[in-house]
């Protein structure tokens, strides 16, 4: 490694600005170098314990060192090898079942999705006491009681695509595989919806394949494992599904840390040749939408005009973007807002350059009750630059859902995928934006 | 592979890159719409490094530079962080407490000038002749010697000072700049430090009527944090440069990129280095990261020198041949070197005396790459990777206001190769 100890790294972590019990990417990277891979000859090994208490498991994996580095050093990898070694300790049954569920998104979507109906019944019968039965069993598994998870609405993404198929028209349209992410499957489907509505008035025939939790979350806990069998599993359900029309299908996300995932980090975890053969077909929906699909997505939003303007999402509500780190981790610059833009310019506000900073989430870090304070402080400057924009109430649209939550939680502004807004503009949609 | 398509595609996120991507993305008189922009970035550039300060000792020597001044003083004002100076008469202290001249300054900064200080009638610290001037360090900012400034301040123009050391107090911060900065943008936390600033200095302060601070009194709120000080001390605050890691600039980094992300719509493609091109009848079709391709219609190479690691390049490839596509080098793998350690532009450019050792790419007489025998029609260098060419004499590489400069012309000739302003080349 060609650390230069510039401490870049440090300047650009929203941690090491918030924490004073996280030692940093550069000591928790570079530094740590000695001691990696079975260690120089003649260092120590580290113990758990000893990366633990250089607040390892505190790094938000906001890949934001990663960019900041002048000598090109992916310390984001670093520090995660520590933050593993770090979740290595052995803990007991109940504490390790929870743990588990909070890295493994798939099987806390399903559970949530699966006490959807129930809810749905108690908050119909008692918003109150709901809410306080909620918090209890949030906090039970080791989730904030002061984030309320979401309660999926409408049909689920599969079916409802199965129910609105047009299976004549499609035929022939160039097709492309929804990797729609957790969040859109089980917590907030209308994302999901509104991606393929776009996607389909672009022209194409949207195919959502069988698909698991990408694992970011997984190895952002630490959990190699799960993280490596998740990307073995839609390694292999994308594929079947792309081999189907011949390979080379597009995988489109709008979840950019889905995308990070299937296109960077896991091809790099892995090393497998078939991952990152399918990373180079992996697409941010934004950076799809803006490239490829952008003259067919104009010329529909051309045709839908003049009907546009009469819509009673008035064009005139103000708007900002909050840029997702993942988003920039991905280098695909920040293509929804161009889109935006050039539909809306009068419309667009500004936070200023406070606002481009980190929002805190970190993925599940700022669900759990242990990282929910730490969430909110490493956040701070990006929540109180939109705080300052409250009196004008603007739409902030980003195309992270931990992003939305965050900033929905901490500023009470309406938040949204940005796409939700195109299918706005494109008409049939059936839900206004909605809060969080 | 992904293929993307712009007007100009800027390679490199230093000094040089942000101001060209400022150029070429700047609404045009005469072109009817603003060119498409995307900057090609492995880092942040190196800003950290820079003190923020541009061209000590020097003016700007031709009508472009003129005019380059103009633009970056006009664009940096509307990003939030103004600058001042431009008539050569800025006279400030480098980091170590030396007088220098440089033309231009961030205007935290310029409120230290020392012509202004010592004009000013301010009386005298302790009852001696020349007026006085107070620095203050922070304990918990070990790397920046007050003391040590202080002294060499006297001893260098005769201004009479007294180094003072405040403690930032909890929370507590470890000593870097960055982290310092980080706190003076908590308002709430601000307000306190004022109220204790104040009250420490406030006597001395307003006798002496000029209060110098290290560069960390924010990094977005600095311009209002200083009026709030000289509010609460009445008297001239101003800060003071540093040696890296620099917090101004790093504050350059970010409201400039802030501003052209927001106003110019310029896409940052962070994170990627260029490994590959293709070149066809002396013109440049694309670059490419190994995942993207980047198509455009001009080009700038602001990667920084051969160490700036914008470009990444197998020994065999990239420009060696015109016509011939070049093998991108495979993805590299996480955490290795990429920085550059073979000549960039094969023989033929870089020329028989390794002129790329000297930090940049040689460029004909009229500054631009040439590939068999005929200069490339779309590509415009700027900045360090002009290497001695663009430098001072004496220097192997142009300074800040170098960068400046080269950046604004090569970004008018990219315009004007895509037909959407600039000028010829």
């Amino acid at each position: 490694m060609n650390c230069l100890g510039c401490a870049a790294c440090v300047a650009a972590c929203p941690v090491a600005a918030s924490d004073g019990r996280y030692a940093g990417p550069k000591v928790l990277g570079p530094a740590l170098e000695r001691h990696r891979d079975g260690g120089w000859p003649g260092e120590p090994a580290l113990t758990p314990a000893q990366v633990e208490a250089l607040g390892a498991r505190l790094c938000l994996g906001c890949h934001r060192c990663d960019l900041a580095c002048p000598s090109g050093i992916e310390v984001s990898a670093a520090v995660r090898w520590a933050k593993t070694l770090a979740a290595s300790q052995p803990t007991g049954a109940w504490q390790s079942f929870r743990g588990r569920l909070l890295r493994d998104q798939e099987r806390l979507g399903r559970l949530v999705a699966l006490a959807g109906g129930t809810r749905r019944l108690l908050r119909r019968v008692g918003p109150r006491l709901s809410r306080r039965i909620e918090g209890q069993v949030a906090g039970t598994l080791g989730l904030s009681p002061y984030r309320a998870l979401p309660l999926a609405s409408g049909p689920s993404l599969a079916r409802w695509l199965a129910r609105t198929r047009d299976p004549v028209g499609e035929r022939g349209r160039p097709p492309v595989l929804l990797f729609a992410g957790c969040h859109a499957r089980f917590h907030d489907p209308g994302v999901g919806r509104d991606a393929a509505r776009v996607l389909r008035a672009a022209g194409y025939r949207v195919l959502l394949p069988t698909q698991l939790c990408c694992g970011s979350s997984a190895l952002s806990q630490g959990d190699e494992e799960l993280a490596a069998r998740a990307a073995e599993a839609n390694l292999r359900f994308l594929g079947l599904a792309s081999a189907r029309f011949g390979g080379g299908v597009p995988v489109v996300s709008p979840c950019p840390s889905c995308t990070l995932a299937l296109r960077d980090t896991l091809p790099a975890f892995t090393g497998s040749p078939e991952a990152a053969r399918l990373a180079e077909h992996v697409w941010d929906l934004g950076e799809f939408l803006a490239g490829p699909a952008r003259e067919a997505l104009m010329g529909a939003l051309d045709r839908v005009g003049a009907e546009a303007s009469a819509r009673p999402v008035a064009p005139g509500r103000p708007w900002l973007y909050h840029t997702p780190c993942h988003l920039r981790a991905l280098g695909v610059g920040r293509p929804f807002p161009a889109l935006l833009s050039a539909l809306a310019p009068s419309t667009a506000r500004d936070a200023g350059p406070a606002s481009d900073g980190c929002c805190g989430m970190g993925g599940l870090n700022g669900l759990t009750r242990d990282g929910h304070a730490a969430s909110l402080a490493a956040g701070a400057p990006v929540l109180e630059a939109y705080r300052t924009l409250a009196r004008e109430n603007p739409t902030v649209f980003s195309d992270c859902p931990v992003c939305r939550w965050q900033i929905a939680d901490a500023t009470g502004l309406p938040t949204a995928h940005p796409v939700e807004r195109l299918a706005v503009l494109l008409g049939g949609c059936e839900e206004s934006l909605h809060d969080h | 592979m992904r293929t993307l398509r712009y007007d100009v595609v800027v390679i490199g996120a230093g000094l040089a890159g942000l101001v060209a991507a400022a150029r070429a993305s700047s609404a045009h008189p005469v072109a009817t719409d603003r060119a498409r922009v995307a900057l090609l970035a492995r880092s942040s550039g190196n800003l950290n490094l820079w003190s923020g300060l541009v061209g000590a000792g020097r003016r700007p020597r031709s009508r472009p530079g003129v005019g380059a001044i103009e633009f970056f003083l006009d664009f940096t004002a509307r990003a939030g962080l103004p600058y001042a100076g431009g008539d050569g008469r800025l006279e400030l202290f480098s980091p170590s407490g030396q007088p220098v001249r440089p033309l231009l300054a961030p205007a935290t900064m310029a409120a230290g000038d020392r012509v202004g200080l010592l004009a000013e009638n301010r009386r005298p610290l302790r009852g001696g002749s020349s007026p006085g001037l107070l620095v203050t360090g922070f304990t918990e900012l070990t790397d920046y010697p007050s003391g040590l400034i202080a002294a060499t301040i006297t001893q260098a123009t005769g201004l009479e000072t007294e180094h003072r050391s405040l403690s930032l107090g909890p929370p507590a911060v470890s000593g870097l700049a960055a982290r310092v900065a980080g706190l003076f943008d908590d308002k709430t936390w601000f307000r306190d430090f004022t109220e204790s600033a104040a009250r420490v200095l406030g006597p001395e302060a307003a006798r002496t009527g000029a209060v110098a601070f290290p560069p960390a009194l924010g990094l977005v709120r600095f311009s209002e944090n200083v009026a709030a000080l000289e509010k609460a001390l009445r008297c001239r605050v101003f800060e003071l440069p540093a040696l890296p890691p620099s917090v101004p600039g790093q504050r350059f980094a970010r409201f400039w990129r802030h501003r052209l992300e927001n106003a110019h719509g310029v896409q940052f493609h962070a994170g990627q280095v260029v490994v590959g091109a293709r070149l066809e009848d002396n013109r440049c079709l694309w670059v490419e990261d190994g995942r993207t391709r980047y198509e455009a219609r001009a080009f700038v190479l602001a990667t920084g020198g051969v160490a700036g690691g914008g470009l990444t390049v197998p020994p065999q490839a990239f420009f060696a041949q015109a016509g011939v596509a070049v093998t991108p080098s495979p993805q590299r793998p996480a955490g290795t070197d990429t920085r550059v350690t073979e000549p960039i532009f094969g023989a033929e450019v870089a020329g028989e005396g390794l002129d790329w050792a000297k930090w940049g790419v040689r460029t004909g007489r009229d500054g631009r790459l040439r590939v068999g025998g005929r200069p490339l029609a779309n590509v415009f260098v700027a900045g360090w990777q002009l290497g001695a060419a663009g430098a001072p004499s004496g220097s192997e590489r142009p300074d800040a206001l170098g960068s400046i400069e080269s950046a604004w012309r090569a970004a008018g000739e990219a315009l004007h190769a895509t037909g959407k302003g600039g000028e010829r080349p």
